[in-house]
């Protein structure tokens, strides 16, 4: 039996966890325009310390996925997913204006040193690729808990991928951005 | 000493009431977080957040993040009431309500970073939630968020 305060509880949860994942992608967008700052004047020591700032925020993104969900799947079936699809047809994570803008904005000018990083940046690449790679699995597992084979809700009960597909995918989207081959 | 359940059932009432954020626009963002000036109170509010052990109570964190908020003024920010962007955007933005401001963004930034650090602390249930060692993942991405401004 749901009582009340768990239902305010959850939904509280819910919005709090969002609330400091948006604040994480915008400290990633400053990190990256202080990235690409340092790579603009040839400044690799402040490059590689703005990489590994970047790698350090990946990884209280990924913490922040799990203290976001965590609640029972019965809370999410029953109130967090019935209230996105009822707020608006088609209510997707996509419409995220922070994450959104810096995909398109702010990721896609440093494709150009991720595809051909200079000797010195390779270890800090590898550790903020692999904090990259673990976000998103982070944000999968969390996914799976809920959403398991059901669809995602941009795409609708025609979705040929499940939620945790499309996780997939976005992972494999974003690595591009970076230049970045996903395996 | 008091009982943890009690705490976070009083931090969890305390939050059922507000539970919004403020954020600025990432353009806005973008274009004038170097130029942000800290007044010597914020620094030293700032200073104290990061002084915090990495093991520190909810509560003595919430209190040290409510009294850096309380400087940084949350209040004095004007909320925009159109942001020029598609909808959809905005639509998003109303169901997690998220607010957003013009007014001075590396602030705006700053406050926002740390009042859902001080919601995540204090929502945090007492018999689990985030385990030892992910706890002060959090506090060192905040760290590393924080430091890009002077203090």
């Amino acid at each position: 039996m749901q009582n009340t305060h768990e239902v305010a509880h959850t939904h509280l949860r819910w919005r709090v966890g969002h609330h400091l994942f948006f604040s994480w992608v915008q400290s990633l967008m400053l990190a990256f325009d202080r990235f690409q700052t340092a790579i603009d004047a040839d400044d690799m020591i402040s490059a590689e310390k703005e990489l590994g700032r970047a790698t350090n925020i990946l990884w209280g993104i990924s913490v922040t996925f799990k203290m976001t969900g965590d609640f029972s799947a019965a809370m999410y079936d029953s109130h967090i997913r019935p209230s996105m699809v009822e707020y608006a047809d088609g209510f997707s994570g996509m419409w995220a204006y922070d994450h959104d803008y810096m995909i398109k904005h702010v990721m896609r000018k440093s494709k150009a040193i991720f595809e051909n990083p200079p000797k010195e940046l390779e270890p800090a690449m590898r550790k903020f690729k692999q904090a990259f790679t673990i976000m998103y699995d982070s944000h999968k597992f969390v996914c799976e808990q809920f959403e398991a084979d059901a669809p995602s809700l941009l795409m609708g009960e025609e979705a040929e991928k499940t939620a945790a597909e499309m996780i997939d995918t976005f992972k494999r989207n974003r690595l591009l951005v970076l230049g970045v081959p996903s395996r | 000493m008091q009982n943890p359940s009690n705490v976070f059932s009083e931090i969890s009432a305390d939050l059922e009431g507000s539970g919004e954020a403020m954020l600025p626009l990432p353009a806005d963002l973008l274009a004038n977080y170097s130029s942000t000036q800290l007044s010597a109170d914020v620094k030293a509010a700032l200073r104290q957040i990061i002084d915090l052990p990495l093991n520190t109570t909810p509560e003595d964190a919430v209190a040290t993040f409510d009294h850096a908020l309380a400087v940084l003024d949350g209040a004095s920010f004007e909320l925009a009431e159109e942001t020029g962007r598609p909808a959809k955007f905005d639509t998003f933005d109303a169901y997690f309500k998220i607010n957003r401001t013009h007014d001075d963004p590396g602030k705006a930034y700053i406050y926002g970073l740390l009042a859902s650090f001080r919601n995540m602390y204090a929502s945090l249930d007492p018999e689990g939630t985030l385990t030892v060692t992910e706890i002060p993942l959090l506090r060192i991405a905040l760290e590393s968020a924080l430091e890009m401004f002077e203090f």
